[in-house]
Parts: structure tokens; C-alpha cells; sequence
């Protein structure tokens, strides 16, 4: 089977983007794209774009016209929706063709643009990734989380203050982060004291709405530009059923636990081979799940790992350096890609003041929904 | 630019849902959503997941009226007017979850 390597590797700055819109941020993605990965266009043989919402809130689908738009000829495309997992399964959709050795060098972009209507209509539009029954009961996606959240505070005996210290982490790598939507250092207490969304949720605990792109080139015949050569050593997908009631637990995300396993066992690593990871905390409880569900921590206590200051940079196993999904921003199409750049940049020692020293291995784990999908990638670098 | 629900789609949820009426069951989680998503209004509501007796689950609003909803208490599936006047102007009837303690 043919070895995957990140050839490049970019993001477009996340934010509220008023200028620029699905085209540009699109357009912007691919040829930063290209030059990081040091191709020309005729070089990329397949597309494969993430995008959840543009026919929701743009009007636009058939987005891979879209991307023949740029290049100015025609290449197979494929456009996949899997909700905040797009990048993920995109992703995994371009690797499982490499594999095969359908095509050599092909192009991976996610995409968003959620900033152009109503808080409250973009919300109902983010309700297409949850089930019929839960937009008919009038939940938003943080009320979603919010009842994950509860269920965890009364099962685990964690606090609201610990809801608060995922977000203070990534708040403080983001400050690091050029890039980042919020690029500055929150503290618990200020989170604690921010409004209730959907109890027992609050504001500075969610994911913002977010604008932006993310592209990364994958290759089996990488060319070495003056970097480490980083391989894609596991790509996994798992999922559940759509609905949280369909679940056997509020608190765990089956998905998650199977891709990761899998994953583990493709690559021949465990948790504590990681030098870091990227995990899809679009709102504070989520990052406590992850951790659990990825093995760091039984169910239940990763929350006491949070209180010691674990995963900070600087310690072992850094979580969301880049700032995460809270911090960074979630432009939802664009999140499971950019999860991919930050750990290609972190493993090719660019990631300047948020630099996770001696990185070697990382994980990123980019969750659809509720937990409807998850995909878990883990790039390694090679000496 | 969402595509909106039509008559046809609430008539054929509300044959659904009427089978629902007066099950019994607990709540299992809860929350109070203070930011409604478009065409749910402005005031804040509850939400719950409970499970009935014969051990299905299921996600809707509850109504709380003098019943603190919390984990752990009882609720009985009643008829209720659903979200906001939609834009053809009929009105969404359909389970809520009365709280009872």
C-alpha cells in the first residue's frame, strides 16, 4: 500500500470575514495551498472539499464546479458533507484513493462562510447535523452539548468551574496563534461569569460562528522542500446513530472511542506516543469527552487532569494548540482540515511561539454532529 | 436562505407524534436554552431527554410549570402549540414533556 505524506499545508485567518466570501475564502485556501506544497496547479490531480452549509446559507452547492472555477479546467472533484466532520471524512476519502493509487498528489480544501445572516438563522442551519426530533424541540447545537454537559456534571461530580478550563487553555494557545479568530488570553473566572446559552453552557464555553479555509496536499512521491517528511500514518472513520437518544450514553461518544482504537492500531502508536492533539472542542464538555474518549483518561476524570494543568504547552501531549475550536474558531467544513495543517506545522518545527517542542507524532480528531461521525487522522514524522 | 417546513411535512409529523400522547417516563438531562434558534422566539425554554417505561428515549421541549425539571423526575408527553407561527401561518401542534415531579 502507498505511504501519504503532507506536501503542504494552509489556513486562511479565521474570523468574521465580512469581505470576503465563499469564493475568496475558497480560492485563497488553494493557492496559498499550492505554494506551501511548492506545486503548480496542473499538478494536483483530484479535489476533495469539505463544506457543510453553502447550499443552506450561500444558496450555492455543486461546489466542485466551483473548484473547476479556479483551476480553469476540469478535475474529478468530490464535495463531502459530514456536518463539523467534513474535513475529516474528506480527508479520508483523499487518502483511501492514494492508497489505492488512483492518483498520486491530490488536493484536500474545507470551507465555510457562516457570517453573512442572523446568529439565529445560521444556528437553525447548524441544526441539519442533529436529528428531526431535536430541531422540533427547538435545540440549538449548544443545547445539544448543554445536555452532554449536564448529564457529565451529574454523574462525575465535576463543576461549572471545570467547564471553564478547556476554554482557558485554548484561549491562552491562541494568543499564539496569528491565525486564530480570538487570538488573546481568557480566564476562567471571565468565562465563568459570561452568559448562560443553554444551561449549563455559557457563552465563552462555545465555538464561535467563523469564516474561513483550510487546505493540505497529500502525495505518495512527497518532495522534500528543506522539511521533515510527515507521513499520514492512521486514518479512521467511525459514527453512531444520528440522535442522542438513539445513544446507549449522554457522556461518551461511541464513535470516537472506535476511531480512535482503530487508529491506534493502524498507526502501531498509543496515546502515549502523542507529542499533541487537535480535538474538536466546539464547546468546553466536548474536549472532556474527547480526552476520554480517546484514551488519555478514564470516563469520567478528565476533568481532574484539566485542574493540573495538563495539556497546556509546555507539558506532555499538548491539547489544541493552535487554540482549538473555541479559540481558533470553527468554521465548520474548514475545521477537520485546518486540525491536519496545525499538526503538519507542528511537526515541521513553524509553528513559532506555540511550538510543541520535540513533535513527533500527532493526532487529530474531528467529530460530526453529536458524534454522528468521527474521523481520527495521526501524522507522524519521519527523520 | 433555509429551506422552511410546509404543511405537509407537520401533517405527517403530527400523525407521528399523536401516538405519543400520555407516556410516561423520566427526565435523563435537561437544559434551559437562553438563545433560541430561528423561529423558536426569544424567551428561553426547556429542553429534555427522557426515557419511558419501556426504555426508549426521546428529545422535547418540556413544560415546566411549578416543577423544578431536574434529572431523575417524572414526566407525562402532552399536547402543545410548538415554536413561533410559521411563515405559511398555521400553527405547529406536538409533544412536550410536562414535567410532574
Amino acid at each position: 500500500m502507498n505511504k501519504i505524506y503532507i506536501q503542504g499545508a494552509y489556513q486562511t485567518k479565521f474570523g468574521e470575514l465580512w469581505s470576503l466570501g465563499l469564493e475568496d475564502l475558497l480560492f485563497e485556501a488553494i493557492e496559498k495551498g499550492l505554494k506551501d506544497a511548492h506545486l503548480k496547479a496542473v499538478e494536483v490531480e483530484a479535489v476533495y472539499l469539505a463544506n457543510k452549509m453553502a447550499g443552506l446559507l450561500s444558496g450555492q452547492n455543486h461546489l466542485g464546479a466551483l473548484v473547476n472555477t479556479y483551476f480553469k479546467r476540469s478535475l474529478p472533484v468530490v464535495r463531502v458533507e459530514s456536518a463539523c466532520a467534513s474535513g475529516g471524512v474528506a480527508t479520508a476519502q483523499a487518502c483511501q484513493a492514494l492508497r489505492a493509487g488512483d492518483y498520486e498528489t491530490v488536493l484536500v480544501v474545507g470551507v465555510e462562510k457562516m457570517t453573512d445572516l442572523l446568529v439565529s438563522e445560521t444556528s437553525a442551519g447548524l441544526m441539519s447535523a442533529a436529528s428531526s426530533d431535536e430541531r422540533a424541540a427547538g435545540l440549538s447545537f449548544v443545547g445539544l452539548y448543554a445536555l452532554m454537559a449536564q448529564s457529565y456534571l451529574n454523574e462525575f461530580g465535576a463543576t461549572e468551574l471545570d467547564l471553564t478550563l478547556p476554554a482557558e487553555k485554548n484561549h491562552f494557545h491562541a494568543s499564539l496563534n496569528l491565525k486564530a479568530q480570538f487570538p488573546f488570553p481568557v480566564s476562567r473566572e471571565r468565562i465563568l461569569a459570561s452568559s448562560l446559552v443553554a444551561s449549563p453552557l455559557r457563552l465563552l464555553e462555545c465555538s464561535p460562528l467563523t469564516d474561513g479555509a483550510a487546505a493540505v496536499v497529500l502525495t505518495t512521491r512527497p518532495r522534500l522542500n528543506g522539511r521533515s517528511l510527515v507521513r499520514v500514518v492512521a486514518s479512521q472513520q467511525s459514527g453512531s446513530a444520528l440522535g442522542l437518544v438513539d445513544r446507549e450514553s449522554l457522556v461518551s461518544l461511541p464513535g470516537a472511542v472506535k476511531a480512535a482504537h482503530d487508529a491506534y492500531n493502524e498507526a502501531g502508536l498509543g496515546p502515549d506516543d502523542l507529542s499533541l492533539v487537535e480535538v474538536h472542542d466546539c464547546f468546553s464538555i466536548s474536549e472532556l469527552l474527547a480526552l476520554e474518549d480517546l484514551g488519555f483518561y478514564q470516563t469520567g476524570e478528565a476533568y481532574f487532569g484539566l485542574r493540573k494543568n495538563e495539556g497546556w504547552l509546555g507539558k506532555e501531549r499538548v491539547v489544541n494548540a493552535s487554540g482549538g475550536l473555541k479559540a481558533c474558531g470553527h468554521p465548520v467544513g474548514a475545521t477537520g482540515v485546518r486540525q491536519l495543517v496545525e499538526l503538519a506545522v507542528q511537526l515541521w518545527g513553524e509553528a513559532g511561539k506555540r511550538q510543541v517542542e520535540k513533535a513527533g507524532v500527532g493526532l487529530a480528531h474531528n467529530v460530526g454532529g453529536t458524534g454522528g461521525t468521527v474521523v481520527v487522522h495521526i501524522l507522524q514524522k519521519e527523520d | 436562505m433555509i429551506l422552511k417546513q410546509s404543511p405537509i411535512t407537520q401533517w405527517r409529523e403530527a400523525k407521528k407524534q399523536r401516538l405519543l400522547l400520555g407516556r410516561k417516563g423520566k427526565l435523563v438531562s435537561c437544559t434551559l436554552v437562553v438563545s433560541p434558534p430561528a423561529g423558536f422566539g426569544d424567551q428561553s425554554y426547556w429542553v429534555g431527554v427522557a426515557q419511558f417505561r419501556n426504555g426508549e428515549k426521546m428529545t422535547a421541549p418540556l413544560v415546566v410549570e411549578g416543577v423544578e425539571p431536574v434529572a431523575g423526575r417524572r414526566v407525562e408527553a402532552v399536547w402543545r402549540r410548538l415554536g413561533e407561527v410559521g411563515p405559511e401561518e398555521y400553527l405547529v401542534y406536538g409533544i412536550k414533556l410536562k414535567v410532574v415531579g
